[in-house]
């Protein structure tokens, strides 16, 4: 679309082929252009770079989008191999800027920089100046020494830096790699949605080996001997006693291809890779012939007889997919979220606001969740729900656990149809009991009363309140620590207004509630946007405490939707606030209110 | 072991030098023009050239295509006309050993400008005064003269004009060897008996000397087909003499440079502009197009031209530009304008074609290495800063 609406596309072939002409360039045929897919036109440039006596020559071809994304460059001769120096990949095309890059698309004399940049990375490559880039982008190399598109997973936590023995599952067509048999059978439970236990994955034992420098291509190890050279030689210092006995129990499995995993401190981030081993050493494929590495010997296999055994195995390097914690909240740069991995949250009401906060604060590294709703979820409830139809019928709880657990499975989640207030020997009331923090988002009135008593009761911990005025116009979060009053300092406690704000924010000529044709049915009419405000207040709140040393004061944190959106609904700001607060003026603002005992002040 | 084909920087016209690999030096035609907007020609062939004994910069065959002014500009103030003697040290002209012209051009284009009452530039009568001067010494000594008196006719004139000059006449399609590695084949221009047309009707452009050498480097070939500024009624009657002929190889090039400066009329009959105000589409003449088309693998077509544009301008024109890129494409060829060739100061500099036994190649006028290290200038590698 960007090409078509700023440019005519043979005007900018024109264009750079008169801006490269001086360099050489000689456009391509169309025949030629047919060994590159998706091209708009291209262009053989000969560099005064020589490679073994043979020029060099690249190939800058336009892809069909452009200028919407930008050229490629391709080293056309000598050809050469992938590995033969960094950012060269398949096919001769050559990475020479990243994704990050910004050009004027109306101005191609970037084309020149392009082309110079690569002439001096093809120089430095064949030279050998690039060779470190080997190390610090090691995953890249590697995933050409894996000549399948086999991935295996691992959730072994790579911040603890030793080598040491773990799990592995060895499903058919994915192998999984975790620290401990609980944490990965959890964890393929998750993932799975199937919630089937441990008799259902079987576990092996496997090692992961904790290196310190990464390796070069010419290094890539083809057989057991050249990995435990390779492992020896590493300045981590290996305990090879170790690291061979493991091996033999890692290695002697039914399994066809046992594994094992690698971690290097990669000069840019953590890495891991997976090493795959040939078991069979009779390379029959017949599972019922099959003779592992450890035939011949009833128990003890002698060390030394077992490397010399497998010292030829040949090994197969394998790419993995890393789903530990770390990698997941933050690509190991978002350190904030270790600190909440050991916290329970309890959300009751898993509604509109309290569903999506439950994501909010997954995602925010909180990995313990207790969910409370005995709703089923309905057909009108996904315009503003994280659920879509496909859970119309379901409990809302389960629903919403069941996709949680399978997009962060390393969650402990747990889901709760109901719960009984009083009931002190009840699951539920144990589940609030062990909770950091309860979040309340039923904006049921008896629901939160009774919350408030049984904190005050049994010193349960601070209690975040979370509801909306009529259509969303105001989002408000109470923090109400035990003891404190907060939140009913804010309500009318008696009368005939029970429950209701002191001090609301809104007011309406006439009431916003829909009835339905139904006994005591009846709905608020809201969209998801303005409800976005109020579950990030929430879950911000939530962090904030979760983050602090100190008990934190009582707090109320206030959304003000945009007065005009106000207006058109007829509705005002209250005259009550604006006497009490001030008013809000155009709205789109959040304000934040601490309680000393006696009022809110404003922050 | 290299030859040589600069083509000059000189806007729309022709300034072309063969340097042979024995050292030889062939200049087609001049347009020197002044004014600081015009790259220095002069110095640019100056510096190409040798001093011979006398210390006089010495080209050793001078062609002339046409004598129209894009042709022959500036002929008079740089080189030296007149017998050889007459040349100055403080002048400093350039010497001319031989000259290769055609009378019936020369005719034709006196004709034409009488009939539209136009003179022919200065620099086209000095220069044919010149070559009178040489061919009058040779019918006076009947015999080839000395270094710097040397002439060539090119193509019998007609009523039996020539008859008294045959050994300096170089008939139509006969090769001619001017030095031990350049041979040529006179393709052009034709006689008026095929041209189906009456000779006082003929333009200037329609009468141009075509001309196919054979540089060898190392006992290989290269051909450089080049045809002035033949039209189209000229390149239809070339097609249809070599394939009536069953000659057409002689058409067949591994460098061509196409005629009149890119120009539409060259290879059609249709003029655009009227076609562009009649809604209609200019067509190609094939017979025209078919002489340009004995393209060899990786031949390079060049267009001695101002930048073309894809604008209503010709010469040159974008709608001819594309008729050879589809020739180019068809050979994995290339096509090249002399105007895009430019240093690394952005300064127009001669196309250099480079000849070896393993065949032509353009010689790049920038380097891509030279600002490899320089601080990107176009393109921003840290980000737009945001991120979704």
């Amino acid at each position: 679309m960007v090409a078509a609406a700023m440019h005519n596309q043979t005007d900018i072939v024109d264009e750079i082929d008169t801006l490269i002409a001086p360099f050489g360039a000689r456009k391509l045929s169309t025949v030629e252009l047919k060994n590159y897919s998706d091209n708009l036109s291209g262009w053989e440039l000969e560099l005064e770079i020589r490679h073994n006596n043979e020029s060099v020559t690249i190939d800058l071809v336009l892809p069909g989008s452009f200028p919407a994304c930008l050229p490629n460059i391709f080293l056309k001769t000598p050809k050469l191999p992938v590995l033969s120096f960094p950012h060269l990949e398949d096919k001769g095309k050559l990475c020479v800027w990243d994704g990050m890059t910004c050009v004027n698309p109306n101005d191609l004399l970037f084309i020149v920089e392009l082309l110079e940049h690569a002439v001096l990375l093809i120089s430095d490559g064949l030279t050998g100046a690039l060779d470190q880039d080997f190390h610090n982008e090691f995953t890249s190399y590697w995933h050409y020494h894996n000549k399948t598109e086999n991935f295996k997973r691992s959730i072994c936590d790579l911040q603890k830096k030793r080598t040491r023995r773990i799990v592995v599952n060895y499903s058919k067509g994915q192998h999984t790699f975790g620290d401990n048999e609980t944490a990965l059978i959890a964890f393929l439970d998750n993932i799975s949605s199937r919630n089937v236990g441990a008799s259902n994955y079987p576990l092996e034992r496997s090692l992961l080996i904790c290196l310190k420098e990464t390796w070069h291509p010419s290094q890539f190890p083809n057989t057991t001997k050249e990995l435990l050279q390779l492992v020896k030689t590493d300045s981590s210092n290996q305990n090879m006693d170790f690291i061979e006995r493991e091996l033999l129990h890692t290695i002697n499995v039914k399994h066809s291809y046992p594994s094992l995993i690698i971690s290097f401190n990669s000069p840019d981030n953590l890495c891991v890779i997976a090493i795959e081993f040939e078991s069979s050493i009779n390379k029959r494929k017949n599972k019922y012939n099959k003779v592992t590495a450890k035939h011949g010997f009833n128990k003890t296999m002698p060390i030394a007889t077992f490397l010399q055994r497998v010292s030829n195995f040949k090994i197969f390097g394998r790419n993995v997919t890393r789903h530990d914690h770390s990698w997941l909240m933050g690509r190991d740069h978002n350190t904030g979220v270790i600190r909440f991995s050991n916290d329970v949250i309890s959300i009751i009401g898993c509604g509109s606001i309290g569903g999506a906060t439950a994501r909010l604060l997954l995602q925010s590294g909180v990995m313990n969740l207790n969910l409370f709703d005995d709703e089923l979820l309905g057909t009108e409830n996904p315009s503003r729900h994280l659920l879509g139809c496909s859970s119309a019928g379901f409990s809302k709880t389960e629903e919403l656990a069941k996709r949680l657990r399978s997009d962060f499975p390393l969650s402990n989640i747990n889901a709760y149809k109901g719960w009984n207030a009083y009931d002190e020997s009840g699951v539920s009331f144990t589940a609030l009991e062990d909770s950091e923090m309860i979040v309340s988002c039923t904006a049921n009135w008896l629901t939160d009363q009774a919350l408030l008593d049984m904190q005050t009761q049994h010193n349960f911990g601070p209690i975040v309140f979370s509801f909306v005025e009529a259509h969303a116009m105001a989002g408000h979060v109470i923090v109400n620590p035990q003891n404190s009053n907060a939140f009913n300092s804010l309500h009318i406690l008696e009368t005939n207004k029970v429950g209701k704000l002191k001090t609301p924010v809104t007011q309406w000529q006439r009431s916003t509630i829909k009835n339905i044709p139904a006994c005591a049915g009846s709905f608020q009419p809201y969209g998801v946007i303005p409800l976005t405000h109020t579950q990030s207040m929430l879950a911000e709140t939530v962090l904030i405490h979760l983050t602090s040393d100190e008990l934190l004061p009582p707090t109320h944190t206030v959304w003000f939707e945009s007065t005009d959106e106000l207006k058109r609904l007829n509705g005002t700001w209250s005259n009550s606030w604006i006497n009490e607060y001030g008013s809000p003026g155009e709205g789109k603002c959040q304000k934040r209110f601490v309680y000393d005992g006696n009022n809110w002040i404003k922050q | 072991m290299t030859a040589t084909i600069k083509f000059f920087p000189v806007g729309n016209g022709d300034m072309t030098l063969i340097t042979t690999n024995s050292g030889k030096n062939i200049l087609i035609d001049c347009n020197i023009r002044s004014g600081k907007e015009c790259p220095d020609v002069v110095k640019q062939l100056r510096e190409c050239l040798p001093r011979d004994s006398k210390n006089r910069l010495f080209v050793d065959f001078f062609v002339w295509s046409h004598p129209d002014e894009d042709h022959c500009k500036g002929i008079k103030e740089h080189f030296h006309l007149g017998e050889p003697s007459g040349w100055k040290k403080n002048d400093n002209k350039i010497f001319i050993n031989e000259v290769y012209s055609s009378p019936i051009v020369f005719r034709r284009a006196e004709k034409n400008s009488k009939k539209n009452s136009l003179t022919l530039c200065e620099d086209a009568k000095a220069f044919n005064k010149e070559i009178k001067r040489r061919v009058n010494l040779y019918k006076k000594n009947n015999k080839l003269g000395q270094c710097g008196d040397l002439v060539k006719v090119l193509g019998e004139d007609e009523k039996g004009k020539t008859d008294d000059i045959q050994s300096i006449v170089h008939k139509l399609d006969s090769e001619i060897k001017m030095t031990s590695d350049l041979s040529v084949k006179l393709l052009g221009p034709s006689p008026i008996s095929e041209l189906e047309t009456d000779e006082d009707k003929l333009s200037s452009n329609e009468s141009s000397v075509m001309m196919n050498y054979a540089i060898k480097v190392n006992g290989c070939s290269t051909q450089f087909f080049t045809l002035g500024d033949a039209e189209v009624a000229c390149n239809e009657a070339l097609w249809k003499r070599k394939s009536d002929s069953k000659t057409t190889k002689d058409l067949s090039y591994n460098v061509l440079q196409v005629p009149h400066h890119c120009s539409w009329r060259s290879i059609s009959h249709d003029s655009l502009k009227e076609a562009k105000k009649n809604k209609t589409v200019a067509k190609v003449s094939n017979d025209a197009l078919s002489a340009l088309n004995e393209a060899n693998n990786s031949a390079i077509i060049v267009a001695s031209c101002n930048e073309i544009k894809n604008d209503d301008n010709n010469p040159p024109a974008h709608k001819a530009k594309k008729e050879y890129e589809k020739i180019a494409n068809h050979v994995k060829g290339s096509f090249k304008c002399v105007d895009d060739h430019k240093n690394s100061k952005k300064e127009n500099i001669p196309l250099t074609i480079v000849i070896e036994s393993s065949g032509a190649k353009v010689k790049s006028a920038a380097s891509l290495s030279a600002n490899s290290n320089a601080t990107p200038q176009k393109v921003n590698r840290d980000g737009s800063g945001g991120y979704a």
